[in-house]
């Protein structure tokens, strides 16, 4: 099985090595970003109690390691003869002729990624919990990846991608919605709590 | 035949023992573990995300590689030497992508590109 798939990369390799990259890298970023943000997800709705330090230094790494194939995934792009980009049309988004917004959506996530995701080394300086109301918007930017790889992606119509993007997406998806679900209940009830407090002071009054 | 005993059994001398005295010591050493514990994370992380690069690679190059062989067998003997650049604006049509055409050298295959989607498709 791998010294065919070897045998086809090898063949494939000449002509295709950017594309084929490019796609590796794409399918790799989904992955590890979906991780990431399962890891954030548990972290911040504190399901996991224990072995904080070391979610965090997973969550750190996925997040990492999750920017780099990004960044594999548009440059790579670049060499490929076929398509012919600019580093504009890989990097400015709606500027491309290829499948402009779905290429579009995925450079403005890619971009929200960088930028939030990176902006926990500048925490201190942003404030803590500013910066945990804008790291929230990762999550946002991680929907705007799945919709592009889903809209634009060349395996997206694969029965491999689609099972591979539901093992990751979906527990992702379901801890996003439990932790929204959860603050916006949180919320109704610190809207409710001061009203109910503040009756019998009335009362004395 | 038994070894002798000890006549006064002490308690078992176990390395902790000495920082458990020390709280300096014992936070150094909790903090060393704890960086060779992210250390290592760090490196399983690194390494599980260059696995499934080259996992991804191999699944799309064998997809390209089944659509380029499909492409050449559905076009074979007209267009030869632009089999491979078809088969990947093939690949890129079969799976909902659109061709750019701006390209010259993915022209010469558009014939045969369009054999290859039908084949590929029916």
């Amino acid at each position: 099985m791998i010294d065919q798939a070897t045998i086809l990369a090898a063949a494939a390799g000449g002509t295709h090595l950017f594309w084929i990259t490019s796609r590796a890298a794409g399918i790799a970023a989904l992955l590890l970003s979906s991780v990431s943000v399962c890891m954030g997800l548990l972290m911040g709705g504190r399901l996991l109690k224990r072995r904080g330090a070391d979610l965090r230094a997973a969550h750190e790494a996925l997040s990492l390691s999750a920017l780099v194939a990004l960044a594999v995934h548009g440059l790579s792009l670049l060499g490929d003869s076929y398509l012919h980009p600019s580093l504009g049309e890989v990097a400015i988004p709606f500027l491309g002729a290829y499948k402009t917004v779905w290429t579009g959506v995925g450079i403005v996530a890619f971009w929200m990624m960088l930028i939030l995701g990176l902006s926990y080394y500048a925490r201190a300086r942003i404030g803590v919990s500013r910066w945990r109301r804008l790291h929230r918007l990762t999550a946002l930017a991680w929907i705007l990846g799945i919709a592009h790889s889903l809209g634009e992606g060349g395996d997206a119509g694969k029965a491999w991608f689609l099972a591979m993007t539901g093992v990751v997406v979906i527990p992702a998806l379901a801890l996003l919605a439990a932790r929204w679900l959860g603050s916006s209940r949180e919320s109704r009830s610190r809207t409710a709590a001061p009203s109910a407090g503040a009756r019998p002071v009335r009362a004395v009054r | 035949m038994t070894a002798p005993r000890d006549p006064s059994p002490r308690r078992p001398h176990h390395p902790a023992d000495a920082e458990r005295l020390d709280p300096r010591a014992l936070a150094d050493s909790r903090r060393a573990a704890m960086r060779r514990r992210i250390q290592r994370i760090r490196r399983t992380v690194a390494g599980s995300a260059l696995a499934i690069f080259a996992a991804a690679f191999l699944a799309v190059s064998s997809s390209v590689g089944t659509a380029s062989s499909s492409s050449s067998s559905a076009a074979a003997g007209t267009v030869p030497s632009s089999s491979s650049e078809s088969s990947r604006s093939s690949s890129a049509e079969a799976t909902g992508g659109e061709s750019s055409g701006s390209s010259g050298s993915g022209e010469s295959g558009e014939s045969s590109s369009a054999t290859a989607v039908t084949t590929s498709q029916s």
